[in-house]
């Protein structure tokens, strides 16, 4: 086709002029140069680069983390003071085994688990020593006595009670 | 290429995926190209034009709404509208006053014509020819044209990536046909003078 051999209708803009038939084969393969193409690959490559691992995290994500590292901190510590310093002798472990049930502790459970040598002895108790040891006892009348077993450490001292069943 | 393949490939770029960004743009490139480069006359401006597109779709800085149009109609607005910013900032031709429909006939006063870089690039007279006429006519016309004639574009698609009401398409479109065939008659009779 002769791109100048046209009618001159399509001229006055009813028809499609042969420039345009030209332009559109001229440009069909028309692009911008490849560094165009480079430079957004570049730019695309650095907004969706990986991350490093300590960039990964947002505030929140650290704060949580933080605060749970914290809180099994805080656990891991006060379980290593509850734990005793020594194990227990086998009789200890006998003694409290037979005291596990009933038994109201009224030392810490460390000095309880430290004890050397516990025993179990009887005794009567006023209800008004009970009260002030923290047993939960009615105290209507203070001065009537109560059977009890008590575990005494090898040094006399009290570590735990058991009111007997009269 | 149907806009849900366009659509699929900008989800899968948002993820991350190199190669849908790449198959998107070599998609796009030549049209958008194409375009900026008629109306700017310029092919470094058209690369310019054709890189900020594609980088303002890898950023989301332009926020394109599947559910409100094409992505191929969204990018060729954005490079129209990059293509005008370019042309304001560096005076390339005079904008129009007042109305953008007014009685004129549709030539602005073009500062340069006269055949750059882009005559090298379009080894073919008539795409000069046009290129000289298009570059006479006020960009407001020269946008419609354009989509229209090489594009291939409707006039709902050209009322919506110009931003237009579909009769002011129908009329610029109407006038800068004409007003292109007028500018195009000096070259046509030279042609005819030379068959």
């Amino acid at each position: 086709m002769n791109l100048f051999d046209f009618d001159d209708d399509s001229n006055a803009g009813n028809g499609r002029a042969p420039e345009w038939e030209a332009a559109r084969r001229t440009l069909a393969q028309a692009a911008p140069p490849d560094h165009v193409e480079q430079a957004l690959l570049r730019a695309f490559a650095r907004r969706h680069a990986p991350r490093p691992w300590y960039r990964r995290w947002d505030l929140d994500t650290v704060a949580s983390w933080v605060a749970i590292g914290a809180l099994c901190g805080v656990l891991a510590t006060v379980g290593m003071s509850l734990l005793p310093g020594a194990a227990p002798s086998a009789r200890v472990v006998r003694v409290l085994a037979a005291a596990d049930v009933g038994f109201v502790s009224i030392v810490p459970p460390e000095r309880m688990a430290a004890a050397v040598n516990p025993q179990l002895k009887q005794a009567d108790i006023p209800r008004s020593a009970l009260v002030q040891m923290g047993i939960p006892i009615v105290a209507d009348a203070p001065d009537e006595l109560v059977h009890a077993e008590l575990m005494v450490a090898a040094t006399g001292e009290p570590l735990a009670i058991r009111l007997a069943v009269n | 290429m149907k806009d849900s393949d366009d659509i699929q490939l900008l989800r899968a770029l948002r993820q991350g995926d190199a190669t849908a960004f790449q198959t998107l743009y070599r998609q796009h490139r030549s049209g958008l190209y194409s375009f900026a480069l008629l109306h700017s006359g310029a092919p470094d401006v058209a690369a310019d034009v054709v890189q900020e597109v594609f980088m303002g779709l890898l950023s989301d800085s332009y926020g394109f709404d599947p559910l409100k149009g094409m992505l191929a109609n969204f990018l060729y607005g954005v490079a129209r509208n990059l293509v005008l910013s370019h042309a304001r900032q560096n005076r390339r031709w005079v904008q129009p006053t007042g109305d953008d429909d007014d009685e004129d006939d549709g030539l602005a006063q073009v500062i340069d014509t006269a055949a750059g870089p882009l005559a090298r690039l379009l080894d073919d007279e008539a795409v000069e020819h046009l290129r000289r006429a298009l570059a006479a006519l006020a960009p407001h016309y020269r946008d419609v044209v354009i989509l229209f004639e090489l594009h291939e574009k409707s006039y709902q698609e050209i009322a919506q990536i110009c931003q237009l009401e579909i009769g002011t398409v129908r009329s610029r479109l109407s006038r800068g046909r004409a007003a292109l065939a007028k500018a195009l008659e000096p070259y046509r009779a030279i042609a005819k003078d030379i068959a």
